[in-house]
């Protein structure tokens, strides 16, 4: 008896499913390589790009340290990446890495040096089970500038006059320092009731994806209805830490040595901006130095069991999205394995103006040396002889 | 396969648009240079020429096709007479030069003038190389500094105290400089140097004195008659130390030289650029197949303790056979051959796959087509050679079949 109601129960199930699934359609959630930005990390146009090959997918991870030199106002004046590949796995690799690249030397402790194309830095070799591959890349402001994440203001003026670089003054100081966070975005996205088991399940696959650190892929939901187009503002959560540096001759009113430190969280919606203004008085003194360090954060879970699905559902691609943000960051160049682990720190660094110098730059071959050498020598055999019979004349 | 392929039927594409009319008007001919000691070593000359013959036969570009002619031009292993072959390439209108590397340090001027490019297909001194001094100079083939570190990576764990036992040939003195480099972090691990001179009947004493020191192996870096003479040395004297050399060791002059005495043969090991990928033997046997269905097995002259025959694979052959490909698709990106500099500054930029199933190709801050880490060992056991099992990259690849 009980089987046949067992039998009978499973009948019923299966008369149901399709009923059910029917009902139901399955759509994508908003893809982000679509719907965001497509930088970072940088993609300036590329021929012949080698890509990963899939063997090697999992099996690296990606460190970037973006050191941005800026001028005394906070604008950027150059961008250097130290970009670090550890390869986990026996056997061949062979990629490249798009960036809008001047030069590229080898970084600390690589294990080969990187080649270098136009707009790609190029990595081969084999790796006997583990290898790391370093390269500094001197990058092309204007194509690198605006994909920064965050955004520095720097206005210094003594006697409410601006104090430009180099100068020295004294009189009533005032420093306007603004840090924004700039990574905001519009992305296209859509409401509508979900199914909730499969939307559990993919809200599953985002918080597994953001534990491991890698790109949150498989995110199909079914709906009960039509979805409704709308757009969702989402920006890479920043953490920045660091200091203003004020040389001799300042007198800060909470900063007795002359160095300011400086914290915030800055998600770029809620909380984009961090205002510092300063007073304090001047003594022959010049601009200050500042000196950041940026890097994204954890993204805030708003996903509960509490709320309606239609607005867990909202979460839940806010989430999607909000992560996928906060990894372009995580790669300001892109990572040869797009879907695994990066990350990344933005070193902003007040730097001095290059000193223009006039090069001459003379290529000299062993060929060339030799030739030097002989007419030096031929040079001295003509010319000892003479001054010796011309002091022994005189 | 697949890779191997695409330049195939490339050519074949090609060859076929050459029928029309309207394409005839346009075909031209380029002429490569192929510049090696066909007289002195005929082995080598032969096998870069073939290589390179092998190789796309045209290429399509906006101006029309352009079919390839090459033309051998003997060293006879002379710098003299290396430049003065590149002098008459470039003279005969050569667009580019396959070069063994003898007399390339005068001759690459001679073709920067003219924007020629050069690769050096066998050579691997570490001068002749410099994408700064001589950006018209490119290289397919292990370099010396590669398997000289490749060398000491592989030999000084293994605690042994080496005696270095180089010859006074060009190839020697090259391979010494990088030996120098390569140890100089380990200084323990090199019992003696010792310089013979190439080519000589008998190297008994210069072995013996290796003995004195110690030495519990050999790295002997000549060329393959030196190779032969050490090792006979070592041998008749009862000595059974372990001898490890370049690429050399692998030259079937070794083996003929000792045929009389093939056990002493066995456990030679040299480090040389390796024939397969990881993708597996599949596109050198491939590339190795259309090479003897061409120009026939190279037969060493000696036999396994089977009895089979021994043959040469062609994997000297691939390097002129990859250039001649990536030069190919250089043209191509550079619109034609009108302006030199662009094929040059094209080369830099364009990666093909190579007859090995590697990616081939240069960039701008690297003019070596072949990587540090593609150099292997092999040793040798009953006349042919295997990857030994004690290299990480070494044991990754499959053995070739070297019988007929």
């Amino acid at each position: 008896m009980r089987r046949l109601a067992l039998i009978g129960a499973l009948g019923s199930a299966l008369v149901a499913t399709p009923a059910s699934s029917a009902a139901a359609k399955v759509v994508p959630l908003p893809w982000p390589p679509t719907v965001l930005p497509t930088e970072p990390p940088l993609a300036p146009p590329t021929e012949g790009v080698l890509p990963l090959e899939f063997r090697l997918k999992g099996r690296l991870q990606n460190w970037e340290r973006v050191v941005i030199g800026l001028e005394e106002n906070g604008l950027p004046r150059s961008i250097r990446v130290l970009q670090t590949i550890e390869v986990n796995r026996l056997g061949d690799y062979v990629f490249s890495i798009p960036a809008p690249v001047q030069e590229v030397v080898p970084g600390p402790g690589t294990a080969s040096p990187p080649g270098q194309r136009v707009n790609q830095i190029l990595w081969e070799g084999f790796s006997p089970g583990h290898r790391v591959l370093a390269a500094w890349a001197d990058l092309r402001l204007a194509e690198s500038a605006s994909s920064l994440p965050v955004r520095v203001d720097l206005l210094t003026t003594v006697d409410g006059r601006p104090l430009e670089p180099g100068e020295r003054r004294s009189g009533d100081l005032r420093v306007m320092l603004t840090i924004s966070n700039r990574t905001a975005a519009t992305a296209r996205s859509f409401t509508a009731e979900p199914e909730p088991v499969s939307l559990a399940q993919v809200l599953s696959r985002i918080r597994s994806a953001i534990r491991h650190g890698v790109f949150a892929e498989g995110l199909n939901v079914g709906l009960r209805g039509a979805e409704t187009p709308e757009t969702q503002q989402v920006a890479a959560p920043l953490a920045v830490e660091g200091t203003l540096r004020f040389g001799p001759g300042a007198e800060i009113d909470g900063a007795p040595s002359g160095v300011m430190p400086l914290a915030a969280q800055l998600d770029g919606l809620k909380r984009r901006r961090l205002r510092l203004t300063i007073r304090g008085r001047a003594v022959n003194m010049s601009t200050p130095k500042l000196e950041l360090r940026v890097r994204t954060t954890a993204v805030k879970d708003g996903v509960s069991a509490a709320r309606n699905a239609r607005d867990r559902l909202a979460r839940t691609i806010e989430l999607e999205l909000t992560y996928a943000r906060k990894r372009q960051y995580d790669m300001f160049l892109s990572s040869p394995d797009f879907a695994g682990r990066s990350s990344t720190t933005y070193v902003y660094r007040t730097a001095a103006a290059p000193k223009t110098v006039q090069l001459t730059t003379t290529t000299v071959d062993r060929d060339d040396d030799k030739v030097g050498w002989i007419v030096l020598g031929l040079a001295l055999a003509v010319a000892l002889p003479a001054a010796a019979i011309a002091w022994a004349h005189s | 396969m697949q890779r191997l392929a695409i330049p195939l039927a490339l050519c074949v594409l090609c060859a076929g648009c050459g029928g029309s009319d309207a394409s005839k008007a346009k075909t031209k001919t380029l002429l490569i240079a192929v510049n090696a000691p066909f007289s002195r070593t005929p082995y080598l000359g032969q096998t870069i020429a073939n290589g390179a013959e092998l190789a796309a036969t045209a290429i399509t570009t906006k101006d029309g096709v352009y079919r390839l002619r090459f033309k051998r031009y003997d060293t006879g292993l002379s710098a003299g007479a290396a430049v003065a072959n590149v002098r008459r390439a470039v003279a005969d209108g050569a667009v580019a030069i396959i070069d063994e590397g003898t007399g390339l340090n005068a001759s690459w001027r001679i073709a920067a003038d003219a924007d020629v490019p050069i690769c050096v297909t066998y050579q691997g001194g570490e001068g002749l190389v410099d994408p700064t001094k001589r950006p018209n100079v490119f290289r397919i083939a292990p370099t010396d500094h590669g398997t000289a570190f490749r060398l000491a990576e592989y030999l000084v764990p293994k605690k042994l105290k080496i005696a270095l036992v180089i010859d006074d040939s060009t190839y020697g003195q090259e391979g010494l400089k990088s030996l120098r480099r390569s140890f100089a972090e380990n200084p323990e691990a090199v019992a003696m140097r010792l310089s013979v001179p190439a080519g000589a009947a008998n190297l008994a004493p210069e072995v013996l004195r290796a003995r004195r020191s110690h030495a519990t192996a050999l790295l002997v870096w000549g060329e393959p008659g030196t190779i032969a003479g050490v090792v006979s040395a070592a041998r008749a004297s009862g000595w059974k130390v372990p001898v490890y050399t370049p690429a050399t060791g692998g030259d079937p002059l070794v083996r003929q030289q000792l045929a009389n005495h093939p056990d002493w043969v066995d456990g030679l090991t040299f480090a040389t650029g390796r024939p397969t990928a990881e993708v597996g033997p599949g596109p050198f046997l491939s590339f190795q197949r259309l090479y003897e269905e061409r120009f026939g097995v190279y037969l060493v002259g000696v036999k396994t303790p089977d009895g089979a025959d021994v043959v040469q694979p062609p994997d000297l052959a691939m390097y002129s056979y990859d250039f001649v490909n990536v030069l190919s698709a250089a043209i191509q990106r550079a619109g034609g051959i009108k302006d030199g500099k662009k094929v040059i500054a094209a080369l830099n930029q364009v990666s093909v796959p190579g007859a090995n199933g590697d990616h081939r190709g240069f960039n701008e801050r690297n003019h070596e087509g072949v990587v540090d880490d593609d150099v292997y060992f092999a040793r040798f056991e009953g006349m042919t050679y295997q990857p030994v099992k004690d290299d990480p990259l070494s044991r990754t690849l499959t053995a070739l079949d070297q019988t007929r």
